[in-house]
């Protein structure tokens, strides 16, 4: 237990130095990093650098030590034998300075009984020992179905634009909120004043600890729901759902073509999602026989529908093709059969009045797909 | 990096349970693939290969320890078959059924065939598809969840959302159980399914779903499926010819109770099942332990295992289950038998919360081969009570506790346990190897019984894990057993019913086409039979071409294989009351020789289902009954594609025909499953026969053929050869023989039983007696002064008795009171509520 205390006090205290030569690790993401984690840190092969989900860590050391020793099952080399330490450095620097919100999310459950009638103070808090203590990927709050108890999640909160900010609680339960250890925020939906509208305060760009105590009474799942917002900007929901240990799942195009069957809203849920692997993606109905859209440079993201008993549809990224739609057939009877992949093309059979037709979608070019029926 | 996350993970909370696991198994953890993976489904190939399933959308393959992924990106699929003979796997995508081949056997699927995709989505949460299972002719099986949420809801009175029905049926056979014989064919068998997220095919081709409680579910439980049988849930009532989306709104928990089957084991909740999975059968052969034969489940919330078996009484199953093993990682789904013997488990615990508390997790049960645990093995009802055996000779204490109740039926989330009580036990027996005692308790049909054997010790002292066997007795012993049917050497396997069973729904009738939009002329590719083409003189043709039913079959001169062939026939109209049933018309259309479409007037003359017109006699009843008055002709129009035969005669695919009855589908793509009196036996092309029946007069105009058509490539256009939309015939009450759970209450007027007994159970309580009359109170009390005086309750004597201070009026407690009294009187037999055993007390006796 006793290193792992460590490493977690690591995590929520650490202080950094911060190398000022982000202009420098820019240059060296331009040239290389860009490749895999796409121009604007949003992912391509490799994983967003934007988002909230660390698979390896989100803090300033773990991004460091990525950045050193690669993670090679995924095909990352350990930069430690390219660069010199002051450019990786300046890499770190260079990434850690696009994390916006929560990161370093540390959830904390605590037994009720000590906290009952007191009022919820972080003294009172390191007095008592956790029920549990978990560090949260997915950097949003969310709780076990079967948890039970007095939540203290601490966590950093990077700020990248000065303004006025407030917190927004839902009332339920109790809740304190501190920031760098003071407290910014105090609601208790027993108290009759309306509270959960708090008042505004000023943060300029930086680092800060946040730490949200909050106590409500068991249902069957917890309710607690809070927003950080700059007055007239951004909003940083506090908490979120669980990806229940998947890791976030794009489908991307590769050297093969591939159908894909997953809900997308606004779409059919028959609908065949043909990505080439030029990265165009063609919606294909086999009901009735209809191309029904088009994207390019398009990718499917799976992580909205991975959460929630897949109560949510997947989503599509890419530029949308314009006037593709188009009914293949003109039949009275149409049944789907079948589909096939060839390389880098799809080929949908469907029985069209009793003989068999087959719908071939092929890449074309960078940004579109030929489409041909025999 | 990595490790210190995992680290991290691993300090997380989980609550820990404890494995209850019986003396001689152990439960092993198998590692899954790297990556995203939670397992819904798992199935063996005959050499021990592994596939799963995942919610991802994945197929993986575990041979050697190694996995591989077979195929990706489908849609949920949420369960897996493996066809040996086609080699092919068969997955229940959520908008398709799916066959999964590896064309070029580099261990990758490259093509992704739709077996069916005849049921609708509506894209709302919930509308999951479960399965496929198999039966013995290869035929796949799988079930269809309804919605969450929709537009078509039966709450029966109650209030939206809080408890009064929230599944809906937003698309076409939500609700319902399917059958596919090959691409492209889908057949509904059976509605009323909620969450049917357990299907499961006995080695004797008996289809088995479970399903979870909630609206009109009053807890988990297993159904022993029967064809075009109704198991509970109303909101997939409208996928019935006989009913509508209104038709379902207008009717209450009352009517339904009447037409619904029962389920053949309640699992009680939080105690054997919350989210029951899929039925298994040992059939190991002993591999597996002292259970041979019994049916595993495995509970998605409880994470458990469950052992259960099935008997028939009166004809119908019913059983027991008792807790197997308990304490897997997460909630098992889905189960599979290796060759080993060794028991899989595909385990999920996302969503909904799992006891076992993992995520995911692929776990298998294996025995040692030697050591027979101490449990409960099985129980079976006799007339006065019950015989429980043990696997091991017990200790000389034995002191069974017997308690039973009852469920609701009703649109309300789940039922508690009704009239629970404990009961006495008497004439207790050990048998001689002391393993089975048996013993007599008061029995009631449709009651649950548990039978618990607490601190019972087997004569070495070993404990019991699970002490506890719950027994489903929807019926008693009764006097004699039902026969069994002939055996003609096929069975209807996977429907549930034997050849010729009375109790099968009859067909529900429906309006036909009008009679000028089925008479039809020879095409001209057909050959028309005319007097030239048949072979017995008997059959007298008339010079309008009507040919009478002669003595003896009738058979045409050429033969023939597959065919397009239209016929009209007539019956006589007959007022003789001795001619009816199967004996007021009867004929036959026997296609190549062999296979009878039966002829027979079921225009108002019930018979047997297997029997109406136009049923595949013994086999499928017509999907609906569409028969014209006797006098006016009808007629058949059909599509048949012979049966197909390997060189050492056994079949290859058997004889499948597409008919219409005045031009109303009845059969759609129909598996044959023999000859009308025997097996398949090889053949070649045959005459086509007409067949002489004992019964009244039968005519026949207008037949012609056309010979050697391509049946598949023409199905999907004969299939709309006639544009009737389906309606039945209004005020069609369904005619089906399944008795109702309980007996109907006698003592009181329809009326009353039907406003006093809210939820329809025929057990009327007295706050429900009591309750119904308070609400009269307020209307009667027409001054409103809180009293009723003489004129607002006009029954002197009553009045009288009823008030009791003497003060000419009749407080609320005292209006009560007199109903509180008459209770007293109509509960005859003194057990606290009235029932159909309440009976009319002989006024003479007076």
């Amino acid at each position: 237990m006793k290193p792992l205390c460590t490493i977690l006090s690591l995590l929520v205290c650490a202080n950094w130095a911060a190398s000022a030569d982000l202009e420098r690790g820019q240059t060296l993401y331009n040239q290389i990093c860009f490749n895999c984690h796409g121009l604007h840190f949003d992912g391509g092969i490799g994983p967003s650098l934007k988002d909230n989900y660390w698979r390896h860590g989100d803090s300033p050391e773990a991004i460091l030590e990525v950045i050193n020793k690669g993670i090679p099952a995924a095909g990352m080399i350990a930069f430690e034998t390219v660069f010199p330490e002051s450019d990786r450095l300046a890499l770190r620097d260079l990434i850690v300075a696009q994390h916006e919100g929560l990161r370093g999310v540390v959830r904390a459950v605590y037994p009720r009984a000590p906290f009952k009638g007191k009022r919820l103070t972080r003294a009172l808090f390191d007095s008592v020992k956790p029920l549990s203590k978990t560090r949260l990927p997915e950097n949003v709050y969310y709780f076990d179905r079967n948890g039970d108890g007095i939540l203290r999640g601490t966590s950093k909160l990077h700020i990248k634009e000065a303004g006025e900010y407030q917190f927004t609680i839902r009332p339920i339960g109790r809740t304190s909120i501190f920031l760098d250890g003071k407290e910014v925020h105090y609601s208790d939906e027993k108290s009759k004043k309306n509270t959960h509208v708090n008042r505004k305060f000023e943060l300029k760009p930086g680092i800060y600890d946040l730490e949200i105590l909050h106590e409500e009474k068991t249902t069957h799942s917890y309710r607690f729901h809070g927003v950080l917002q700059r007055v007239g900007g951004k909003r940083f929901v506090l908490n979120g759902r669980s990806l229940q240990g998947n890791v976030p799942k794009i489908i991307k195009a590769t050297h093969e073509a591939k159908v894909v069957r997953k809900w997308i809203d606004g779409l059919p849920p028959r609908t065949l999602l043909c990505l080439l692997p030029n990265q165009t993606l063609v919606a294909y109905n086999p009901v009735d026989g209809s191309v029904l859209k088009a994207w390019h440079s398009a990718a499917i993201n799976q992580t909205p529908s991975l959460v929630d008993r897949s109560a949510k549809p997947s989503e599509i990224k890419g530029v949308p093709i314009p006037d593709v739609g188009s009914k293949l057939f003109e039949a009275e009877t149409l049944r789907f059969l079948r589909y096939e992949i060839h390389l880098d093309t799809v080929h949908l059979v469907s029985l069209v009045d009793g003989e068999e037709k087959t719908v071939t979608i092929a890449p074309e070019g960078t940004q579109s797909f030929k489409l041909s029926v025999q | 990096m990595k490790k210190l996350l995992s680290v991290l993970i691993a300090f997380c909370f989980v609550s820990t349970t404890t494995a209850r696991v019986p003396a001689g198994y152990r439960l092993v953890d198998v590692p899954l693939p790297r990556g995203a993976v939670t397992v819904l489904g798992l199935c063996h190939k005959p050499d021990g290969t592994l596939a799963i399933v995942t919610w991802e959308g994945e197929v993986w393959e575990y041979q050697a320890k190694t996995w591989t992924r077979f195929a990706e990106n489908l849609m949920e699929p949420n369960g897996i078959h493996y066809d040996v003979k086609e080699n092919a796997y068969y997955v229940a995508q959520k908008p398709e059924l799916t066959r999964l081949v590896d064309t070029n056997s580099d261990g990758i699927c490259d093509r992704y065939e739709c077996v069916t995709d005849a049921f609708g989505v509506s894209g709302r949460y919930h509308e999951y598809h479960f399965g496929p299972v198999a039966d013995s002719l290869g035929r796949k099986y799988a079930s269809l969840n309804l919605a969450a949420r929709g537009d078509f809801t039966v709450p029966d009175g109650k209030p939206k959302g809080k408890g009064g029905g929230n599944m809906s049926y937003n698309a076409p056979w939500r609700g319902w159980v399917y059958r596919s014989d090959r691409p492209g064919h889908f057949q509904p068998l059976a509605s009323g399914f909620r969450s049917p997220c357990g299907i499961g095919m006995s080695p004797q081709d008996e289809l088995f779903i479970t399903d979870n409680q909630g609206d009109w579910v009053a807890d988990c439980c297993m159904y022993y499926i029967r064809e075009g049988n109704f198991y509970g849930h109303p909101a997939s009532l409208p996928g019935r010819p006989d009913f509508t989306k209104e038709k379902v709104s207008s009717l209450s928990a009352a009517d339904f109770a009447k037409i619904r089957t029962l389920p053949a084991i309640w699992f009680p909740r939080e105690v054997i099942a919350n989210t029951p999975g899929s039925p298994v059968w040992d059939t190991t052969g002993g591999k597996f332990g002292p259970f041979q034969n019994q049916i595993f489940i495995g509970d998605q919330r409880q994470s458990n295992y469950f052992r259960n078996g099935v008997e028939k009484v009166d004809g119908d199953y019913q059983g027991w289950c008792v807790d197997f093993l308990r304490g897997t990682a997460s909630g098992p789904v889905k189960m599979s038998f290796d060759p080993q013997g060794r028991l899989w488990s595909a385990q999920v615990g996302r969503g909904w919360f799992s006891v076992g508390g993992k995520r995911t997790a692929l776990q298998y049960a294996e025995w040692d081969g030697k050591t027979i645990p101490f449990a409960i093995h099985s129980a079976t009802l006799t007339k006065t009570g019950f015989e429980v055996t043990f696997t091991r000779p017990i200790g000389e204490k034995i002191t069974p506790v017997v308690a039973s109740w009852h469920y609701h039926y009703y649109s309300t989330y789940g039922s508690p346990r009704v009239d629970e009580k404990t009961l006495s036990i008497s004439n207790h027996a050990l048998s001689k190897d002391r393993k089975t005692v048996s013993f007599d308790v008061p029995l009631t049909a449709g009651k649950i019984y548990a039978l618990q054997f607490p601190e019972q010790e087997s004569d070495g002292g070993a404990k019991l894990d699970f002490d506890t066997l719950f027994y489903t007795a929807n019926k008693l012993r009764p006097a004699r057993e039902p026969r069994a049917s002939r055996n003609v050497g096929w069975d209807l396997a996977g429907s549930g019913w034997s050849r010729n069973d009375k109790r099968r729904p009859i067909p529900v009738v429906v309006k036909p086409l009008p009679a000028k939009e089925c008479i039809m002329p020879a095409p001209g590719k057909a050959t028309v039979l005319d007097a030239d083409q048949w072979t017995n003189p008997n059959w007298k043709i008339n010079q309008q071409g009507v040919m009478s039913r002669g003595k003896g079959k009738n058979s045409t001169k050429t033969a023939y294989g597959n065919a397009r062939i239209h016929l009209e026939f007539r019956f006589e109209p007959s007022d003789d009351p001795n001619w009816r049933g199967q004996l007021y018309g009867n004929s036959g259309v026997f296609l190549m020789s062999g296979y009878e479409l039966q002829i027979v007037n079921s225009y108002e003359n019930p018979t047997f289902a297997d029997g109406t017109c136009g049923s595949i006699y013994g086999q499928h009843p017509p999907r609906v009954n569409a028969s014209r008055k006797p006098g006016e002709w009808q007629s058949y129009d059909i599509l048949m594609k012979a049966p197909q035969f390997a060189k050492d005669g056994s079949l290859v695919e058997p004889l499948r025909a597409t008919i219409f009855h005045n031009g109303v589908l009845i059969h759609d793509d129909v598996w044959v499953y023999g000859e009308v009196g025997g097996p398949y036996k090889r053949h070649g092309k045959r005459p086509l026969m007409l067949q002489d029946h004992k019964g009244t007069e039968v005519s026949f105009r207008n037949l012609w053929i056309v010979p050697d058509i391509d049946y598949d490539k023409s199905l999907d256009s004969f299939r709309r050869h006639f544009a009737a939309p389906l309606t039945a015939l209004a005020d069609v009450k369904p005619k089906v023989n399944v008795p109702s759970d309980r007996d109907p209450i006698t003592i009181l007027s329809p009326n009353m039983v039907r406003d006093m007994d809210k939820d329809g159970d025929m057990i009327i309580t007295v706050d429900e007696f009591v309750g119904y009359r308070a609400a009269q109170f307020d209307p009667k009390d027409k001054d409103k002064n809180q009293f009723l005086d003489v004129s607002e309750f006009p029954h002197p004597n009553a009045f009288r008795g009823g008030d009791k201070n003497k003060d000419g009026k009749l407080s609320r407690e005292e209006h009560l009171n007199i109903f509180r009294g008459q209770f007293q009187n109509v509960d005859v037999n003194k057990d606290g509520k009235i029932t159909a055993a309440d009976k009319q007390k002989n006024r003479k006796t007076k």
